[in-house]
């Protein structure tokens, strides 16, 4: 059995009965005159048996086992926790901070993951956060985030 | 022959000096726009639009449709070396480019994407000339009932995105028409799974989806890998595409080009539309279908020559009746009128100049993209050299910054970040992203038409059986379902 | 002692801030100005809001920077102007309707009558009827006439449910009691589109539809606004038709309603001398916008007019109960 369709299929089930559930409330309408809900329902409903056929399918194939624990076996993926956890504090420090000094700590927590001496960090992240200001700040004119002191 | 002497003078446009440096730069600003993530045709061609302000409208027009070609020739190149899409019409190119790259192929594969934009983008320029009127005309008949079944039609096309399970494409691709019902609802404006955010009310924008789901994920996927290597561990073998793969390559650029062509005209599709369907038709005529997804020069050839094509024919209804095909049309079109010029049936009789100055242009502009993008096939395999522990975080970086700059909001950070943790589960979990991308960029299309019609017909399904082009796509789609269904219970 | 330092330095502070509030009150503006669009480079928002600031510019003595920020239908940007300082130097640009019309569709982070201190209103575009030029209606009158004697048979496109041009619309539709289809298209351009393709009969459109009623692709039957509109003066409006309509979306900058008075007054005054300058109204007829002219108070009565009689379409029209953001 594999464990990774039966999780995924269960989760996308769910996922499906609470857009069906919206839906609903957003009201179908009828065929002359189809409603906002009308799409969302019959594409969740659609979905659920996808899912459900998924889910059978995996009792026809019984000899493959896979089970959900070894996708994670023999991974670092401590450091993928670490990259997600930083990209998340600096969405939320961007517009406080500014681009410049949110990037600068995003860039050296990115390359200290490298394994890189303190010093190569440091000149590696401040030339990755100005080259990439001056491309789109100033070539492209994009406005990038600024801190509240305006800079 | 007269049209061979328009075309001449508009060459003669094209060539004066001031005009040949406009579209150099163009093309240059637009391959560096094409080859950031993120920002695609329709920011660059907005952002720079203020700077054309001084120049003359015949130079100012033709250098921004250079930004446009240029970009549709960059968009391939971050897809092929690190699996970040630069637009939404390269995300099938990732595809095989990326498992190219995989295989140290990376330069054959930049080459091919090279010299089939090239051809597409001036068949379709000798077609943009030749049959403007007529295929401007084609593109009005098509009304709600047959933009409608055309999609439906396209979603089986998805299937053959399909690499592994069929049944889970079908899933990524349901969640994708899902996901792109978030927002406003595109006919009564009622929110819509937006749980009160208004950054939500105009829904997900595709390019955060795409640069997380195939980007952010892809550098997850790698760097939790025991031993830091490199992306591509294998030895570089080629700069440039050799004959076997030219041969390979040949029919697909030809029918990419076809199919890129006609979809190109149509208000709506165009080149994300023609990218995949292209792809679906490779793999369907193919002898050895299996090999795609795993580095099939045609997977490369096929989409990037499909999106040219349409590039160059999406002109087709701007500039003969003044309707803009699509988004990126639509940004040129307000800036022909800031420049005091009306696109439509009247442009190539008051403003001849400016019609066939861009016709020119764009094969001028053809040549000089081709000039420089060839040299920079080399430049960018060295990009592939680069330490891992510098160029992941580079990647990140670029992914950041390409979905900030779409709209100018952090919260499209948010949710490419999002999608890259989806990606990466799915991944995990054997789901392949392209069929919910590209069930994302038709959603809109396909809910609104499908409505536009059951209004039209007041609730009737026979509007669909009434009109032929409608009828034909319906069809078609049947038997593209019914068939593997069919085989399916004759086998059991 | 210790007391008397401490009070020192208050008084010291407490005169220091005085004349810098003072300084920054008499020599306003002294740093660029930025100017937030809700919506993307290149739509009518947006260049209209750049010819405004490039002739604005020169009346202030500073540079006034446009920063895209699309979303929420135009949302996005007013929230973020509401978040910075309320020192002058961040304005948004934005049409009424994100006022007073989506707000009432979908709960606003603000208040639509009080959250502003409206600066001008400066231009509208040209809202209008249009059939295709081979079509047999030469006039409105034609038009509602074919509609009476053939129930069911019309089919309209606008540029969505609830909108200014489906209200139109649905104004001449409630007066004769006419039974026609609405196929709503997103924007004009859409519904141009489907017109010329012959796929609806006629549509209520905007500013999209003057390249091809000048170029004879379709015929304009009514325009839709308070006064005729200038590129087609023999055009008649639906408030002489009889129909009791005028366009409800003009384009505007807004401040946040607690910005000083004195910099609201000049930005105010200068505002108002830039949007007389030629090169604006030549940029603005360049893209089919109609240049207006309302000051602050004038707008803010604009917004609580048109705020009922929005409210009334679409509670009629069903798409709301009741108004989703409470108006102050």
């Amino acid at each position: 059995m594999d464990k990774r369709n039966i999780t995924s299929s269960i989760f996308f089930i769910l996922l499906a009965a609470f857009v069906l559930l919206n839906s609903l409330s957003m009201g179908i309408g009828s065929f002359s005159n189809p409603q906002p809900g009308f799409l969302l329902f019959t594409t969740s409903l659609l979905l659920m048996a996808t899912c459900v056929m998924l889910f059978a399918a995996n009792f026809y194939h019984r000899n493959t086992e896979i089970n959900l624990a070894g996708l994670w076996t023999n991974l670092n993926w401590h450091k993928n926790i670490i990259v997600l956890f930083s990209l998340i504090v600096y969405t939320t420090a961007v517009p406080i901070i500014g681009y410049i000094s949110a990037t600068f700590a995003l860039m050296a927590v990115l390359f200290g993951l490298g394994g890189m001496k303190t010093w190569t960090i440091i000149v590696s992240s401040l030339l990755a956060v100005f080259l990439s200001y001056g491309l789109f700040q100033y070539l492209l004119k994009i406005p990038l985030p600024r801190s509240v002191w305006a800079f | 022959m007269e049209t061979l002497n328009s075309l001449f003078y508009g060459l003669s446009v094209a060539l004066e000096l001031p005009n040949l440096a406009l579209i150099f730069g163009g093309c240059l600003m637009g391959t560096l726009i094409g080859v950031l993530p993120g920002i695609g045709p329709v920011g660059a061609i907005s952002i720079l639009l203020p700077l054309t302000f001084q120049l003359p409208p015949t130079g100012a027009i033709i250098m921004l449709a250079g930004i446009y070609t240029g970009a549709m020739y960059g968009g391939s190149t971050t897809s092929i070396l690190i699996n970040v899409p630069g637009e939404a019409a390269s995300v099938v190119t990732c595809l095989d480019g990326y498992q190219m790259a995989r295989q140290g192929q990376a330069g054959a594969a930049l080459g091919i994407a090279v010299f089939g934009s090239f051809l597409a983008g001036t068949i379709g320029l000798i077609g943009l000339q030749m049959i403007a009127e007529p295929l401007s005309f084609l593109a009005l008949k098509f009304g709600p009932p047959e933009y409608f079944a055309i999609i439906l039609l396209g979603f089986t096309f998805i299937i053959y995105l399909a690499q592994q399970s069929v049944i889970k494409a079908a899933i990524m691709a349901l969640t994708g028409l899902l996901l792109s019902m978030i927002g406003l609802d595109p006919i009564t404006s009622q929110p819509r799974m937006t749980f009160g955010v208004i950054n939500l009310f105009e829904g997900l924008h595709v390019a955060p989806l795409a640069i997380g789901l195939f980007g952010l994920a892809e550098v997850l996927d790698n760097l939790e890998k025991a031993a830091p290597k490199k992306i591509l561990k294998v030895k570089i073998k080629s700069l440039f595409p050799r004959k076997t793969h030219w041969l390979q390559a040949k029919w697909a650029i030809l029918r990419g080009t076809a199919i890129g062509f006609f979809m190109g005209t149509l208000p709506g599709g165009g080149p994300v539309l023609s990218s995949f369907i292209s792809y679906g038709v490779e793999k369907r005529v193919s002898k050895n279908p299996e090999k795609f997804g795993h580095g099939a020069v045609e997977g490369v050839a096929a989409p990037e020559s499909a999106n040219n094509a349409a590039a160059s024919t999406s002109f087709i209804p701007l500039l003969t009746l003044g309707i803009p095909p699509n988004v990126v049309l639509a940004v040129l079109f307000g800036a022909f009128l800031i420049h005091g010029i009306t696109p439509g049936p009247l442009l190539i009789k008051e403003h001849p100049e400016v019609f066939w100055g861009i016709i020119g242009s764009m094969y001028v502009g053809n040549v000089i993209l081709l000039i420089l993008n060839l040299p920079l096939i080399p430049l960018w395999v060295q990009v592939l050299k680069i330490p891992d522990k510098i160029l992941y975080p580079l990647i990140i970086l670029l992914c950041v910054i390409g979905a900030y700059s779409i709209n100018n909001n952090v919260f499209d950070i948010l949710i490419m970040i999002i999608f890259g943790l989806s990606g990466y589960l799915l991944k995990k979990f054997a789901y392949e992203p392209a069929p919910l991308i590209l069930a994302f960029v038709l959603g809109p299309m396909f809910e609104v038409n499908l409505r536009r019609s059951l209004l039209m017909s007041q609730g009737s399904f026979s509007i669909f059986l009434e009109r032929p082009v409608a009828l034909a796509a319906l069809v078609f789609f049947f038997i593209m379902v019914g068939l593997p269904i069919y085989r399916f219970i004759r086998k059991k | 002692m210790k007391t008397k330092s401490v009070f020192s330095i208050f008084l010291l502070s407490a005169v220091l801030l005085a004349f810098s509030v003072q300084t920054a009150g008499a020599q306003y503006p002294e740093r660029p100005i930025n100017l937030l669009v809700g919506f993307a480079a290149g739509g009518s928002m947006d260049l209209s809001a750049r010819a405004l600031a490039a002739s604005a510019e020169k009346v202030l003595g500073q540079p006034i920077i446009i920063e895209n920020k699309p979303g929420g239908t135009g949302m996005v940007a007013l929230a973020a102007m509401l978040a910075q300082k309320p020192d002058g130097y961040t304005l948004c640009a934005t049409p009424s309707s994100v006022i007073i019309r989506v707000s009432q569709i979908q709960k606003a982070p603000f208040k639509p009558f009080t959250s502003f201190r409206p600066i001008i209103g400066f231009t509208e575009p040209q809202l209008g009827i249009v059939v295709k030029s081979d079509a047999p209606w030469k006039t409105l009158k034609d038009l509602v006439s074919y509609a009476q004697k053939n129930p069911n048979k019309l089919k309209y496109g606008t540029t969505g449910i609830g909108s200014t041009t489906h209200a139109a619309v649905d104004e001449i539709a409630a007066k004769h009691k006419l039974r026609m289809i609405h196929i709503p298209y997103k924007g004009s351009m859409e519904a141009l589109t489907a017109l010329l393709g012959g796929h609806i009969d006629f549509a209520s459109l905007t500013s999209e539809l003057i390249p091809p009623v000048k170029s004879g692709q379709s015929r304009l039957l009514a325009v839709i606004s308070e006064n005729r509109s200038p590129l087609f003066s023999d055009i008649p409006t639906l408030k002489e038709l009889g129909y009791d309509f005028a366009n409800d979306a003009v384009f505007a900058v807004v401040a946040p309603a607690n910005i000083p008075a004195d910099v609201a007054k000049k930005l105010e005054d200068a505002f108002a001398v830039a949007t007389k300058s030629k090169e604006y109204l030549d940029s603005l007829d360049k893209i089919g916008m109609i240049p207006v002219y309302y000051d602050g108070n004038k707008f803010s009565e604009f917004l609580r007019t048109y705020w009922g009689k929005i409210n009334k379409h679409l509670t009629a029209t069903g798409i709301i109960k009741e108004a989703a953001t409470a108006p102050e």
